[in-house]
């Protein structure tokens, strides 16, 4: 199954996240758009970790993916968010 | 400070975006100073985003036909039809700028800003990272932080043809197309439109010079890239920037 959530990020930046899952756990998910995050790989070691992460695991593997993170025109809860609205929203 | 400034002229995105990488290298390694660059795109181009989807964002097919490259950044930020355009790079150590990334791209827009004075037009700072003149955008930024340093880089449109960049970038619905061209059409403007003239490339690029100059208070010297920059370049633009592994990773 695959959702797919488009997100304008309030005073920030456009949002696309897809998550495909099997009803238990996350298969793959994709985050795209067109805002800034520094270093650039968080986001590539972000969705690496999600692979096989429960719904109520996501917020905690997107915070410690991106601690360390500058985020720009978007936020660690917004992608949360859409995470779990693509899973949700299938 | 002391800053180089390197005119590198027009040339492939691939190794446009391999010049950029190059420069941040050296500069972080110290091998290189502060660099503010100026160049240009030939064969026209499109640029997307660090976190962009090629196949969503670019029709790659149109760009194919047309001879129109196409290439992702090392920044974050949307897609970008490259083609009547001075392309600008400021790279140095990240303390020559604020840490707020929000107050770094005001300051080094600020170069911007008094380069279009220098043309004798009004301009101001848009955030997130944008310029607008006249209420429109002229100029996109987009910046990254990596190894101790900043490199910012961003567009500053001499003329803009909105029928042909949508040739070439997609429109969230098809359905839309139309409104999405004249939204652009109202929403973005170029020297040539304000001015009511061509602007010549190089006036464009010494007002711009002096600009930077005077808003990061820069002793720019002219120069070229070094050999270890030329040859890190080229093979960035080979093994990196032209290939579908990184251009199709997302």
């Amino acid at each position: 199954m695959i959702g797919k959530v488009v997100h304008k990020v309030p005073g920030g930046k456009l949002l696309k996240v897809t998550v495909e899952h099997d009803g238990k756990s996350i298969l793959k998910a994709s985050i795209s758009g067109d805002f800034f995050i520094h270093p650039e790989d968080s986001v590539d070691r972000l969705e690496a970790r999600l692979r096989d992460a429960k719904p109520l695991e996501v917020g905690k593997i997107v915070e410690s993916s991106l601690s360390g993170a500058r985020l720009f025109g978007v936020d660690a809860k917004s992608i949360t968010d859409a995470i779990l609205e693509a899973y949700g929203g299938v | 400070m002391e800053c180089r400034f390197i005119d590198s002229g027009v040339g492939k995105a691939y190794f446009n975006m391999g010049l950029d990488e190059a420069i941040l290298e050296h500069v972080s390694d110290s091998r290189s100073p502060a660099t503010l660059r100026f160049y240009g795109w030939a064969p026209r181009a499109v640029s997307i985003g660090y976190f962009q989807s090629m196949r969503e964002e670019v029709d790659v097919d149109a760009c194919f036909k047309d001879g129109v490259d196409v290439v992702r950044r090392i920044t974050g930020g949307g897609a970008v039809y490259h083609d009547r355009e001075l392309t600008y790079s400021y790279i140095a150590k990240e303390d020559a700028v604020p840490d707020d990334i929000l107050e770094s791209y005001r300051l080094i827009c600020g170069g911007l800003i008094r380069g279009f004075n220098g043309l004798g037009l009004k301009a101001e700072f848009a955030p997130l990272n944008d310029i607008l003149s006249g209420g429109r955008k002229i100029s996109g930024n987009a910046q990254t932080r990596r190894m101790g340093c900043v490199m910012q880089h961003g567009t500053i449109l001499l003329d803009v043809d909105v029928d042909r960049m949508f040739r070439y970038l997609k429109v969230p619905s098809e359905k839309m197309r139309d409104k999405a061209v004249k939204d652009v059409k109202e929403r973005v403007t170029s020297l040539k439109h304000l001015t009511g003239k061509e602007v010549p490339c190089g006036k464009a690029a010494e007002a711009f010079k002096k600009g930077f100059a005077e808003a990061l208070k820069l002793r720019l010297k002219p120069a070229s890239p070094t050999p270890s920059e030329l040859a890190q370049a080229q093979s960035l633009a080979e093994c990196k920037y032209f290939t579908l592994e990184w251009n199709d990773k997302r």
